[in-house]
């Protein structure tokens, strides 16, 4: 893999509006990931760093400042474009892992599939090399409901690697899991990162989840700088 | 121990759009009943202020209508020569041999509808102290000419003062407009009676009206009718003859107008139970505080029914106000079955029927409310504190 | 069509409410099926062939009848193929409640005119030799009961005469809710008034409708008895027309049943809606395109109005295939395709705009922030 940024940030702004109040959550960040990557941003609550990613997987347009992914310029893209850019290039891993509770595991992994070209053989092809990875196919069946915490955020890996995506956004994805679950979830992470050479990008409050990262970096008070020898401790660690 | 009201009201609030919808959802229901009662309570006033006990209605027996009747003028001589029979200031009999003559013409938004021309005179006039002319003149005796009321002079083609109509054999000119106070005389035209009969080459009355000297006279008067050979005739005091025509007139549309909104209920309780389903719902999880806290089930339920009853009572206000606005006093007419003659009434929104509405929209409301309440109620505390 | 899965199963995420829904709106098609329905026949008389069957009637109102002698000389007109005198008799039975269509007709022409009306032989024949015998439609005979061979004394309201008729037989027809009997026997125990309430009348084919009607009329103009010509359907229109503006009255309840269901269709998907309001954000994330995302919210709008429309339009169709609720009114209450297609296509549209909105509410958020709302 070269060298070349998959994604880029340049002089990223951010500011929120409540009511008549202007809230700046990202005050220009620049920042740089390369194909292959595990990229850890971290920063304790409300430092920005959700939105970063959101910014990313272009569900979410920087105040100003240019948003680069996968070579597209994502500031330019109408909101059909854009959706077109995150089914072909984003795969995305939610906290509250997001599964569509009345779809079964296999269908909630399907669903990306569903925009593609594929024939339906094809799809469930892919859906069970997915699950396979994940080490879900027994479950296959299964209602999310029936599942437990760290089980629903494998099905969400699997539906999120399954079209191949060139990027894997993970937003505090071991946030709501116990430290079982949450340790799988990592080594699941770093296994589709060293296995299949995913670029993963992950966000985190949790200084031993970043510590699965071969780059880290941190952000507070919406602006990127160095990692305090706390975090630094903890995340060496592992 | 209840829950403040104040709760549900602050709950309201909080979803403005869905209670607006379910509100407005109870208001077109009560608002179709409204009309399908203002219907037959504008006709009921129209032939109910019309019959005066005083009056009787003289027919051919088995006639129960003045159009489907006849009396020749001989028999209509002898009735004015009864005993007991009122007599007017130039001591003549209050007796005014008439012809009911249906004319269709077109109203003025196109349709054609039989007008009822009455072929009077002078005591026909003074038998009728209601109807009172406000514009123009009385029509000349041996003249083709009419005095029609405001209503009929507004809903009709060529019925307007001044205005020339041709039916039967001539050309007649509207001399003149009366007003009639809400009564069946405000659906007819007036014209000289022995002209309008030789107009259509007839020689038969269709009625007779007197006015008795007193109600024992009047009943007497009656008895000689049916039995005496000469006459064979029926006698009706007017609010008998205006009580049989308002049983079959109307009833098509009110029967329509209260499917109608009976039907558009049962959607409106649907629509206020989806509602109600989604605050339950919603608060699934505050209820079970309100339980934990020490309220009894019997206090949740109450608080929910309380809260479909405010929207209940907001839709029933607005339903009245929107039937009030756009059908009280509004003018209509339809076919009375009886004489196959145009009625002229007006739609009325009397109070009472105002409190119907009400009561239809709570009904809606409570029902719709119900079951979600009874829902809220019956849920466990520890299982509600777990959901969500 | 592979969405399918998804929209039936979030369909029924809240069967309750989904069906509830459908229910109102079945409820509602119903209404507006019905209605239209009975407003069709109402204006539309049951013959096939009534296009080339003309009346003609006092020029002034029904209430006026005409000479006897109009009848020969309708006959006459060129154009007119076969005529025959029918007067509404306007009786009832014992009670005043009991107010049906009764006729005097001239039996030994009436087949003419009336050919659908069928009756069986043997019984027609019965029928013509009794002087005082009369035939009854098959809905009227059921509405009271009647057998061949009962006596009826009807209660005359315009003429004074009661006449007491036989039965003498039950006809079929597209309208068998009539009892006609021979207008010989009225005219001789009235003394021979010679009058007649309605001329009817064939013409060979639809053109010449408009011209028969005019020489007819104008062979009677400025005579005593002027005449007026119209179509079975026209003659059948102004009595709809007297009632007053029907029409409008059915107009005013669609709109209402619309706008209600609309209300409560609306409300339900809006709630529907804001359960999905996170789930929509989620596909979106994952790159569904905002249209497909708001249109399975619309699908499933549109298939709980669909079902409900299927519902409210079938039942009708089915239930009035060969019933009728109110004979009397109506010979026959089936509904016609168009009104029965419309029906449905008035729930789809029902949907359309039920889900629409919600369903635009649904992707116009900014994805982030519907996240957020979690």
């Amino acid at each position: 893999m070269g060298s070349s940024p998959v994604v880029s940030l340049r002089r990223v702004t951010k500011t929120f509006h409540r009511d008549t109040l202007e809230v700046p959550v990202l005050r220009g960040i620049d920042l740089e990931t390369s194909a292959g990557d595990f990229f850890a941003l971290m920063g304790p609550s409300g430092s920005g760093k959700s939105t970063v990613l959101n910014l990313i997987a272009g569900i979410d347009r920087p105040t100003s400042g240019e948003v680069r992914v996968a070579g597209s310029d994502l500031a330019s893209m109408s909101e059909t474009d854009l959706a077109k850019f995150r089914a072909r290039h984003v795969g995305f891993i939610f906290q509250m892992y997001n599964l569509i509770p009345v779809l079964t595991a296999e269908e909630n992994v399907a669903l990306p599939l569903l925009l593609t070209p594929l024939s339906r053989k094809e799809r469930r092809e892919h859906v069970e090399t997915a699950l396979g990875i994940v080490g879900l196919t027994d479950r296959a069946k299964h209602f999310p409901r029936q599942l437990s915490g760290g089980q629903e955020q494998r099905v969400a890996i699997a539906r999120a690697i399954v079209t191949d995506p060139t990027l894997l956004l993970a937003d505090e994805p071991t946030g709501d899991l116990d430290a079982v679950s949450a340790t799988e979830i990592l080594e699941l992470l770093r296994r589709l990162n060293a296995e299949f050479g995913k670029t993963i990008l992950l966000v985190t409050h949790d200084p031993r989840a970043a510590g699965y990262a071969r780059t880290r970096r941190f952000l507070d008070k919406g602006v990127l700088g160095e990692m305090p020898a706390s975090f630094a401790a903890t995340a060496a660690a592992r | 121990m209840a829950i403040p009201l104040l709760y549900n009201v602050r709950h309201l609030r909080t979803r403005p759009a869905a209670a607006a919808m379910t509100a407005v959802g109870i208001a077109l229901p009560t608002a179709a009943l409204l009309f399908a009662l203002a219907l037959p309570a504008g006709l009921n006033r129209v032939l109910r202020s019309s019959g005066d006990e005083s009056r009787l209605v003289i027919l051919r027996k088995g006639a129960v209508a003045e159009t489907g009747s006849a009396i020749d003028r001989e028999t209509a001589r002898l009735i004015e020569t009864l005993p007991g029979i009122a007599k007017n200031a130039a001591n003549r009999p209050l007796c005014s041999p008439e012809a009911a003559i249906l004319v269709n013409v077109p109203r003025r938004d196109g349709k054609r509808t039989n007008l009822l021309v009455r072929g009077t005179g002078e005591r026909g006039r003074e038998l009728r102290p209601a109807v009172r002319l406000v514009e123009g003149r009385w029509f000349e005796p041996g003249l083709p000419e009419l005095t029609v009321s405001r209503r009929i002079a507004t809903r009709f083609e060529n019925l307007g003062l001044g205005e020339t109509i041709k039916f039967g054999r001539s050309d007649w000119r509207v001399v003149g407009i009366f007003e009639a106070a809400g009564t069946s005389s405000d659906s007819e035209a007036w014209a000289d009676a022995d002209l309008l009969m030789a107009d259509f080459r007839r020689t038969l009355y269709t009625s007779v009206l007197v006015r008795a000297v007193s109600p024992e006279v009047q009943a007497s008067i009656v008895r000689t009718l049916a039995e005496d050979e000469r006459f064979s005739l029926r006698g009706v005091p007017e609010p008998e003859y205006f009580a049989l025509q308002t049983r079959e007139v109307g009833i098509p549309v009110e029967f329509v107008g209260m499917l109608v909104s009976i039907l558009l209920a049962v959607g409106a309780t649907v629509g206020a139970a989806n509602t109600m389903y989604a605050a339950v719902a919603q608060r699934t999880r505050e209820i079970a505080v309100l339980r934990a806290i020490g309220f009894r089930r019997r206090a949740v339920l109450a608080s929910f029914l309380f809260e479909t009853f405010l929207l209940a009572l907001a839709g029933g206000a607005v339903g009245c106000a929107i039937a009030f606005a756009a059908f009280h006093g509004r003018a209509t007419s339809t076919v009375n079955w009886i004489s196959f003659s145009d009625v002229v009434f007006q739609f009325r929104i009397t109070p009472d029927l105002l409190g119907y509405g009400m009561v239809f929209a709570v009904a809606i409301g409570l029902l719709g409310g119900a079951l979600p309440a009874r829902l809220a109620a019956s849920r466990g505390i520890a299982a509600s504190m777990r959901a969500i | 069509m592979k969405y399918l899965p998804l929209v039936l199963r979030n369909l029924f995420r809240n069967k309750r409410r989904s069906g509830l829904t459908a229910f109102a709106v079945a409820i509602s098609v119903f209404l507006v099926v019905v209605l239209r329905t009975a407003l069709h026949h109402l204006e539309t008389p049951p013959s096939e062939q009534s296009q080339f069957r003309l009346v003609a009637h006092h020029a002034a109102s029904l209430q006026n009848p005409l000479p006897e002698g109009h009848v020969e000389k309708v006959r006459a007109v060129p154009g007119v193929l076969r005529a025959t005198p029918m007067t509404w008799f306007g009786g009832y039975w014992k009670r005043f409640e009991n107010f049906f269509a009764n006729f005097e007709i001239d039996a030994s022409t009436w087949w003419d005119v009336f050919p659908e009306q069928r009756l069986p032989e043997d019984q027609k024949r019965g029928f013509l030799a009794d002087p005082q015998g009369c035939f009854v439609g098959r809905a009227l005979s059921e509405e009271y009961g009647w057998k061949i061979g009962d006596r009826i004394v009807l209660t005359g309201t315009l003429y004074p005469l009661d006449p007491e008729l036989n039965v003498q037989g039950i006809y079929e027809g597209p309208d068998s809710t009539w009892l006609l009997f021979h207008r010989k026997y009225a005219e001789e125990s009235l003394g021979r008034p010679g009058r007649v309430g309605t001329i009817w009348f064939l013409v060979a084919g639809a053109a010449d409708v408009g011209p028969v009607s005019e020489r007819v009329d104008a062979r009677f103009r400025n005579s005593d008895a002027e005449t007026k010509t119209e179509t079975e359907k026209s003659f059948q229109l102004s009595f709809v027309e007297m009632m007053g503006d029907v029409r409008a009255i059915v107009r005013w309840v669609v709109g209402f049943v619309a706008l209600t269901m609309l209300l409560v269709a609306g409300n339900a998907m809006a709630m529907a809606a804001r359960e999905r309001l996170q789930e929509a954000a989620v596909l979106r994330a994952l790159g569904f395109p905002p249209a497909r995302v708001a249109t399975l919210l619309l699908a499933e709008a549109m298939l709980v109005a669909g079902l409900g429309g299927a519902i409210g339009t079938a039942l009708p169709v089915l239930l009035f295939w060969n019933f009728t609720p109110q004979p009397i009114w109506f010979p026959t209450f089936r509904v016609p395709t168009e009104i029965g297609l419309t029906g449905f296509g008035f729930a789809l549209a029902l949907g359309l705009l039920a889900g629409g909105l919600p369903s635009w509410g649904l992707v116009r958020r900014p994805i982030a922030q519907a996240l957020r709302r979690a």
